[in-house]
């Protein structure tokens, strides 16, 4: 016999995961301030992963990171001075973060709504502070480039405005986890029995 | 463990990236899956957008109408007068073998499936492809264009049912532009990294003796083979000339990238030699496309 609770799993991880990377790639426009867009699949795989683990934080991640480097493939000027398409950097990127957001200090505290905003806020400074200082490097000294992004805009610009409008857009992609999320009650049964960090019972309070 | 993956699937980046890898036919069967759900999410916010817009425009449109009554009466006879002129014009025409902008082009429309998902994820994809009869050899790109004809960017890769954009503020852009005038300085438009955030272009290589004023329109020169010459680029906004051996200036495109919804991909005819009708439309060395 097919165990529902994995249906129900399997099945609302499919609808918003198709739901959040089509419409981020659909609808940037309604998602977009002061020319950044909100990263609703980066969001989503820091929420999977800080809330209901490593195993659904890689799966989440791998899936939305494919469908990343499908739908809106990263395009880099390669050595040969031409614009070409690289794909599995989403994959990359959304696979580390997921790991990332699982272990963040998930050992030490209990998966709350407070440290999961955290989560997301230090993970897109993270994501923004990597990635520019990759394309810095990758520009300035693999392929000779110039880089004309100062250090005030990446910090205002992309790292500031960014982590702002994905804090905001976390708070209804966790009430949908949280409320009618693949995990009746919001809690993944397989970390409710962990023991060996001193029980985690009771990790899921606002 | 975890720095064991990364540094595989960084290979598996960089391998992907060599043409006809592997890597890249891994992606076409995930790409038929998510397509067809895309496209699906897409016509439905469209369909829920344009109920909305229908409503409202719906009461727009009574006022409008009672307007627009008087206005044709006027237009008429401005009809009448124009059908003269276009009469003169055809009888013209052929007189001086005029030919049509783009007559050595196949214009194919197409509407935008998906846009920038972040700031480096940021391909246009749109929803015509190789069953259309579009095909991109390496080295070789297709012109896009908005409605109003004015250059958008250009295609970069071809799948069964969907294309791929690059747009031109994107730093990976490059077109030879002139100021458009009889024997207008020729310049090159570049997408850079610090303006495309702002929606605009960089332009090198001007000359210190015919540095364009703001306000001048830059136009695709026809250089390099992939553009046809005269598509419009958009207007010079501010130049900087601190540095009389690097005059750079920005641009404002016409096309407004975030706001497009249909655009036009430009096929060069193939003639029955099988030669484009145009220049060559392979891309030139540094990929300075002209």
């Amino acid at each position: 016999m097919v165990n529902s609770s994995l249906i129900r799993k399997i099945l609302i991880y499919f609808v918003y995961t198709m739901i959040i990377v089509c419409f981020q790639v659909s609808f940037p426009e309604v998602l977009t301030f002061n020319h950044q867009v909100a990263d609703l699949m980066f969001v989503y795989v820091c929420l999977v992963g800080y809330f209901f683990g490593i195993k659904d934080g890689l799966i989440i991640g791998a899936v939305v990171g494919i469908c990343r480097d499908v739908l809106a493939t990263p395009i880099l000027v390669g050595l040969d001075g031409k614009a070409n398409t690289f794909y599995g950097i989403g994959l990359i990127v959304l696979l580390l973060i997921s790991f990332f957001s699982a272990n963040f200090f998930t050992k030490q505290t209990k998966r709350k709504f407070t440290f999961a905003m955290v989560d997301v806020i230090v993970m897109t400074v993270l994501y923004k502070s990597v990635g520019n200082i990759f394309v810095w490097l990758y520009n300035v000294l693999i392929v000779g480039n110039q880089y004309t992004v100062t250090l005030s805009q990446v910090l205002l610009d992309s790292i500031t405005t960014q982590f702002i409008i994905n804090f905001i857009c976390a708070v209804p992609i966790y009430l949908l986890l949280r409320f009618v999320g693949p995990y009746k009650g919001g809690i993944n049964p397989v970390l409710l029995n962990r023991t060996e960090f001193g029980g985690d019972d009771t990790w899921l309070t606002i | 463990m975890v720095l064991c993956a990364t540094l595989l699937l960084i290979a598996i980046v960089i391998f992907g990236a060599i043409p006809n890898s592997p890597v890249r036919k891994l992606v076409k069967p995930i790409n038929a899956v998510v397509s067809p759900i895309q496209k699906l999410i897409k016509n439905g916010g469209d369909a829920l957008d344009d109920f909305f817009a229908s409503i409202k425009d719906g009461i727009a449109i009574r006022e409008e109408n009672k307007e627009l009554r008087s206005e044709i009466a006027e237009l008429q006879y401005v009809i009448t007068q124009n059908e003269e002129a276009r009469i003169r014009y055809e009888e013209l025409k052929d007189a001086f073998h005029i030919k049509d902008s783009f007559s050595t082009y196949d214009i194919y429309g197409a509407s935008i499936l998906s846009r920038d998902a972040d700031e480096w994820f940021s391909i246009i994809r749109v929803d015509i492809g190789q069953k259309d009869g579009l095909s991109v050899e390496d080295g070789s790109s297709l012109a896009v264009v908005d409605v109003q004809m004015n250059l958008l960017g250009r295609v970069i890769e071809t799948e069964a049912d969907s294309s791929k954009i690059l747009p031109l503020t994107h730093e990976g852009f490059t077109v030879i532009g002139k100021v458009n005038e009889v024997n207008g300085a020729i310049v090159t438009v570049v997408g850079d990294s610090n303006l495309k955030n702002q929606g605009l272009c960089l332009v090198t290589g001007i000359d210190e003796n015919t540095v364009p004023e703001v306000g001048t329109e830059i136009v695709t020169s026809g250089d390099g083979g992939l553009f046809p010459q005269g598509v419009p680029i958009g207007v010079i906004e501010s130049v900087d000339t601190t540095n009389p051996l690097k005059i750079t200036a920005t641009l404002r495109p016409y096309t407004q990238i975030g706001s497009v919804k249909d655009l036009f991909i430009m096929v060069p005819l193939v003639t029955d030699e099988g030669e484009t009708e145009v220049t060559s439309v392979e891309t030139v060395e540094g990929d300075a496309n002209g």
